[in-house]
């Protein structure tokens, strides 16, 4: 080992276990390294970088967004790693935990910061979760009804909705 | 909503699975920007009922772009009674059928098939407008004249599709298991094999025949040409060991059957031969990486199987498989007990041992349906290759399967259990680092 690799493994070993962020609207958050490092982001950088001390600075996230994404991952602190891309088990949109459900029980506004959050640190769990709820909220909705849950103008001409309704008339349950 | 990046919406859309047709299409009905973020991710893989393909034919025509995403096509079967069928009007695909087709007759042909719902003509007819297909995957009822013309004029580079060719990025042919009387000759399916970038087949029920030889010169491409190197061939029935099929690829790697005895229900029974499987894998020791055969599918459990009419005959028993020490890469084996341990009754005694046949390769072994009179022969010789270390370094997993319930007697003791006739076994494996595991399965 060289030096300046034992001196690293040194600083890592006695390196805070507590880490500090910085959130985009200044608020200063304590997480325990083993929380904060479910993020892959958060990970890395720990990797990266020697240990100083100062706050991380967090600048696409907020305080309540940030204490939230705590929240799940101090949840999930001892969920085994991911096992990939293509796991089925990830498309199943109803299968979603007690506790995620219960969790993801927040406004609009907030599931779209959760999700934003969760794709900035790279939590793929909670990523999943996130994007498993609004496919909950889309499922068995009409583009109409779609439209009206998530405020969503359409910006189709009469006659570009009715081409595409005649495209799509392939895939009809009947 | 707005907000979210359209990594974030793909996501989302991701979660649908691809056989949930209407809601994904329906994502693409939202608005301006979901249809453009989705479009391809929607297309990109798509079930279709079979009495829906004309409407998805027509939309194609609409908007050529569905064709081009499309890369993955499932179809499954939907029956609609004769006195149901829509008759449609074809005159927009007019000139297509006209570029397609070689003879006034043949324009006529498909006119007619077309407008009376023949689902084979109009899945003949998205083939050829479906220029990034990767996989197909479908049931195939009666002889599906349309689709066989279709790739085999494809394979062959007949015109037009010599300088509009069509097919080329197809990887992946499937056809899924439709009833218990359901065959298809081999030879239907042989125009797949000259598809320049087909991988992998995979076909329920084919049988090889030479009394249904069809006629028509549907040829193979010359031995050890086609790219091929994946063949699963389910409920299958073959006197020759699909020698054909194996022996046209240049580098099979997986190669799995399953034998059902009927050949062609309540008319044709073939038993399965093992020996006319080794004579054509043979050709592809070298390439050859995984073995699945016949280990869940019907067997004779004699030691002797012999077939009048077989003509390969060679000094082994016909139920031996063969020695796969010359099957370098192979490391993957499922096999029934008694095609691997047969040799024994070999009339010259070439091999004598396991350890002679086995390759060096090996990892996961396999071995199907054993009996409770194979015991004594294969405990000796599974502990020998267990034991052989320096042989058979790779090997990591050890399993055997059975469907027997009855104890196994030995003479001066008492009667055992499977678990307990293989107790030495499974302390050599832990010993040896193997993992160890018996089967049990219902008859």
């Amino acid at each position: 080992m060289s030096e300046q690799t034992e001196q690293n493994a040194q600083v890592e070993q006695s390196a805070p276990q507590i880490l500090t962020f910085c959130t985009n609207d200044n608020a200063i958050l304590e997480v325990e390294r083993d929380v904060a490092e479910r993020s892959v982001l958060i990970r890395h950088l720990l990797e990266d970088l020697p240990a100083s001390g100062q706050a991380i600075p967090l600048q696409m996230v907020n305080e309540a967004v940030m204490k939230k994404v705590i929240e799940w991952c101090r949840h999930h602190q001892k969920d085994p790693p991911s096992t990939g891309d293509d796991d089925d088990s990830r498309r199943k949109t109803t299968d979603i935990e007690e506790w995620d459900q219960k969790f993801m029980q927040v406004d609009q506004e907030m599931l779209f910061e959760i999700i934003l959050a969760a794709n900035f640190l790279d939590i793929k769990g909670l990523l999943d979760v996130g994007c498993k709820t609004v496919a909950n909220m889309i499922k068995g909705k009409s583009p109409e009804e779609i439209r009206k849950t998530f405020n969503i103008q359409n910006d189709f001409t009469p006659e570009e909705e009715d081409q595409i309704r005649r495209e799509n008339e392939w895939a009809e349950d009947r | 909503m707005d907000r979210l990046p359209a990594e974030i919406l793909l996501l989302i859309a991701d979660q649908f699975l691809f056989i949930f047709s209407a809601q994904r299409c329906q994502l693409l009905q939202v608005c301006r920007r979901w249809r453009s973020v989705l479009f391809h991710a929607v297309y990109d893989r798509i079930l279709v009922r079979q009495h829906r393909l004309p409407s998805l034919m027509r939309a194609i025509a609409i908007n050529p772009s569905i064709g081009s995403s499309i890369k993955h096509l499932r179809i499954i079967p939907h029956y609609v009674p004769k006195a149901q069928r829509t008759t449609h009007e074809v005159a927009s695909f007019a000139p297509l059928i006209q570029h397609i087709s070689q003879s006034p007759e043949e324009v006529l042909e498909w006119t007619i098939a077309l407008t009376q719902d023949e689902n084979h003509a109009w899945l003949g007819l998205l083939l050829v407008s479906l220029e990034n297909l990767t996989s197909l995957s479908m049931t195939w009822s009666g002889r599906q004249p349309f689709v066989r013309r279709i790739v085999s004029r494809a394979a062959m580079r007949e015109g037009p599709f010599d300088t509009d060719p069509i097919l080329q990025y197809l990887e992946g042919f499937d056809i899924d298991y439709l009833d218990h009387k359901d065959y298809h000759v081999h030879q239907q399916f042989f125009p797949f094999f000259h598809l320049p970038s087909m991988r992998s087949i995979r076909l329920e029920c084919v049988i090889e025949s030479t009394r249904l030889r069809n006629t028509t010169a549907l040829s193979l491409p010359p031995a050890g040409t086609s790219p091929i190197t994946s063949l699963d061939l389910r409920n299958g029935n073959s006197n020759k060991g699909m020698a054909e099929y194996i022996t046209a690829c240049a580098n099979l790697q997986e190669f799995k059957y399953q034998h059902r005895n009927q050949a062609i229900w309540a008319e044709q029974y073939i038993g399965f031969r093992p020996r006319a499987f080794y004579h054509a894998l043979v050709t592809q020791k070298h390439s050859l990486r995984v073995l699945h055969l016949n280990d869940r599918g019907e067997h004779d459990n004699d030691d002797f199987s012999d077939d009048e009419d077989d003509a390969e005959t060679d000094d082994f028993p016909g139920n031996f498989f063969g020695s796969l020490s010359e099957f370098t890469q192979l490391w993957d084996l499922r096999i029934p007990v008694v095609n691997l341990l047969s040799f024994h009754l070999s009339h010259g005694k070439k091999v004598t041992t396991l350890k002679q046949i086995l390759p060096r390769s090996l990892k996961r072994l396999y071995l199907a349906d054993f009996r409770n009179e194979q015991w004594d022969p294969l405990l000796r010789n599974l502990l020998e290759v267990v034991a052989l270390r320096e042989m058979f370094p790779y090997l990591e997993r050890l399993e055997i399967q059975t469907t027997a319930g009855r104890l196994i007697e030995q003479r001066g003791g008492p009667p055992l259990t499977v678990k307990e006739a293989f107790e030495p076994l499974a302390a050599a494996c832990e010993k040896a680092g193997i993992q160890w595991s018996i089967a049990q399965r219902r008859r």
